[in-house]
């Protein structure tokens, strides 16, 4: 992909999702209906961004990666990444694209081979993505480092490492790819916390050094935070509100931003949502969502903070 | 002070297979008063509900309690028989497991269990045990007519609720909830720890509260103990746990978990294969603040990211 379309890519962002909408069929035996799952997503990435999307089990943020990363075709809308359409893509071009977005999944237990060793593990991912490369080891060993691992894990099998140090391995193996956007589902929620804080500095990492732009995908909206430079929030298959991460948790405009942001355990928080509080968001998310009078509101122009709001509830 | 709810005293659990023995807790103590909120917390493996476990009595082969005692009012568990066992579960000491909302009997409708768990340790009518469960239901705010449902008729969050009702059907003493919210969603989450609060304030129940997520034990608990590989390392009120802890582990499970205000700061976690061997007792540090001594050096924090 890189030859071909070097010219074109120059100055596009890393992705670029258009009018994205995506549903799914639900088929029992006499009631068939579809479930929608993402509704017309607007979303662009710039390179070298990390973009967090946030929102309950449900929301659709996996399915927006899932999108990205040819695993499930969308009903209508676009992706371009680095400029290019990823519609239709066939044979070689699949391949190549494959090597360009690489996903980290959520569970390091299930996405290891436990019969390989690591090093086998590596050096299929180097022979697929990577055939030119002569000195495998030498490109293991390298891969390994770079996750903050010593090369004696490349002869370990996976059962015998920790939850952190698979998903490093899995990182690796991603990196092998030398992929220019990582797709990040929920990758640190199967760790032991003390680890977790690691696996992210490890991904913001990649960004600084190898430029990589990564969507992340969580629920988790203090490791969005501490993570992304900007977090996209998601809700019944819409993104709701958008913006720099600091800002936007600081003045949350939609009511699902703020149901999110109120309910996350704060030690430090005296007034926290109340019952009625709550209610009166749901009323208020409620109404939003089933509104035909829904339109863009810029909130902070620097900060790229946007909310989808109803027309007749915003000044 | 009055005789605490439940008195944990060197508590140690030993796995023990053929070849060699593994201590999943080693000379725990710890004291639960009347009406506390007393936090275990700890990583996947470092013994909290192998703890829990032990005070129930669930532990089965090849665990066995090696070593210590465990009061409660004064009465030893440890020394209670199958009878007097069966007459205390429940009736003073109730417990919601990690997945507890799929533990449910998916073929009986939840008025059905909750007169079951009512008529099995109190006797009594239908009739009145079936007002019970109404009560129940009205404290967690679920709509009594979802008696007659079936769990599959319920989200999680409503599941795990009934769950909870269900634990604190016969006014227990001491409530152990077990990572009661892991598997929800943080707007259910916040429902869930706002009902217990409302339940305890009512019912003025004791609780042994075990999870991993330091935010969520700061905000619910009274004192905190903090696991690691089966002992306690550290052992403090919360609100001193939270300002001035003073414990290594302590603190890299803490900057295990970002802020959500005031301006980014890297954090460290703990390093990649960092392990602490032969922890200490706990020494006394003033205020009700206890913490096992070690050599590690304190981990440095705040580098801008």
């Amino acid at each position: 992909m890189t030859s071909r379309t070097a010219e074109k890519t120059a100055l596009s962002p890393a992705v670029s999702i258009r009018s994205l909408s995506k549903s799914y069929k639900s088929s029992s035996l006499f009631n068939r209906k579809t479930v929608p799952a993402l509704k017309n997503i607007d979303l662009e990435i710039q390179r070298g961004e990390i973009v967090a999307l946030v929102g309950e089990s449900g929301s659709g943020k996996s399915t927006l990666a899932r999108c990205l990363a040819l695993l499930e075709t969308p009903d209508a809308g676009e992706v371009l990444v680095n400029g290019q359409d990823i519609a239709g893509l066939k044979g070689a071009a699949v391949r190549e694209y494959r090597s360009e977005v690489q996903m980290v999944f959520q569970d390091p237990f299930g996405s290891l081979n436990p019969t390989f060793r690591v090093e086998h593990i590596l050096e299929r991912a180097l022979a697929i993505h990577q055939p030119q490369i002569k000195s495998k080891r030498r490109e293991m060993a390298r891969l390994v480092s770079t996750v903050g691992l010593s090369p004696e894990v490349l002869s370990s099998f996976p059962h015998e490492l920790s939850g952190g140090q698979r998903q490093r391995i899995a990182i690796a193996r991603v990196l092998a790819a030398k992929p220019s956007v990582i797709l990040a589902d929920e990758p640190t929620s199967m760790l032991d916390v003390s680890v977790r804080i690691g696996v992210l500095n490890l991904l913001h990492k990649l960004r600084d050094e190898h430029g990589i732009t990564i969507l992340y995908v969580t629920h988790d909206l203090a490791s969005a935070r501490y993570l992304s430079d900007r977090i996209a929030v998601l809700n019944e298959g819409r993104i709701v509100e958008s913006g720099e991460s600091v800002q936007l948790l600081d003045n949350p405009v939609h009511p699902y931003t703020q149901l999110l942001v109120g309910a996350v355990p704060n030690p430090e928080r005296d007034n926290s949502l109340d019952a009625s509080k709550r209610s009166a968001l749901r009323e208020q998310i409620a109404r939003w969502s089933t509104s035909t009078n829904l339109k863009k509101h810029v909130i902070d122009e620097a900060n790229q903070h946007w909310v989808l709001a109803d027309e007749s509830e915003m000044i | 002070m009055s005789v605490p709810v439940l008195e944990v005293q060197e508590l140690t659990v030993e796995y023990v297979s053929d070849e060699r023995a593994v201590r999943g807790a080693d000379r725990v103590s710890f004291t639960i008063h009347a009406g506390e909120i007393f936090g275990l917390a700890g990583e996947s493996g470092c013994g909290k509900s192998t703890i829990a476990n032990s005070i129930m009595r669930l532990l089965k082969d090849p665990a066995r309690i090696t070593h210590g005692k465990i009061l409660f009012d004064g009465k030893d568990v440890l020394g209670m028989d199958e009878a007097e066992l069966r007459a205390w579960r429940w009736n003073n000491v109730a417990m919601v497991f990690q997945s507890a909302m799929n533990s449910l009997n998916p073929v009986t409708r939840i008025g059905e269990q909750f007169v079951d768990v009512i008529r099995t340790h109190r006797g009594g009518t239908r009739a009145t045990a079936m007002q019970r469960a109404e009560e129940l239901l009205k404290m967690v705010r679920i709509d009594p007519a979802r008696l007659r449902a079936y769990p599959h008729q319920l989200s999680g969050g409503q599941r795990q609720r009934i769950v909870i009702a269900m634990a604190c059907a016969l006014n227990p003493r001491l409530l152990i909830l077990d990572e009661p919210t892991t598997a929800l969603d943080v707007v259910v989450q916040q429902e869930i720890l706002e009902q217990i609060r409302d339940l305890q304030n009512e019912l003025g129940f004791a609780i042994l509260f075990i999870t991993h997520d330091m935010s969520l034990m700061l905000e619910l608990s009274n004192r905190i103990g903090i696991m690691y590989g089966g002992r306690i390392v550290e052992l403090a009120p919360s609100r001193i746990l939270h300002h001035d802890s003073r414990h290594p582990y302590t603190q890299a499970l803490l900057g295990a978990f970002p802020p959500l205000h005031g301006p980014k700061v890297k954090l460290t976690g703990l390093a990649e294969g960092v392990k602490f061997t032969n922890v200490q007792d706990l020494e006394d540090h003033g205020d009700g603040h206890w913490v096992a001594p070690t050599d590690q050096p304190v981990l440095s924090q705040g580098e801008a990211l």
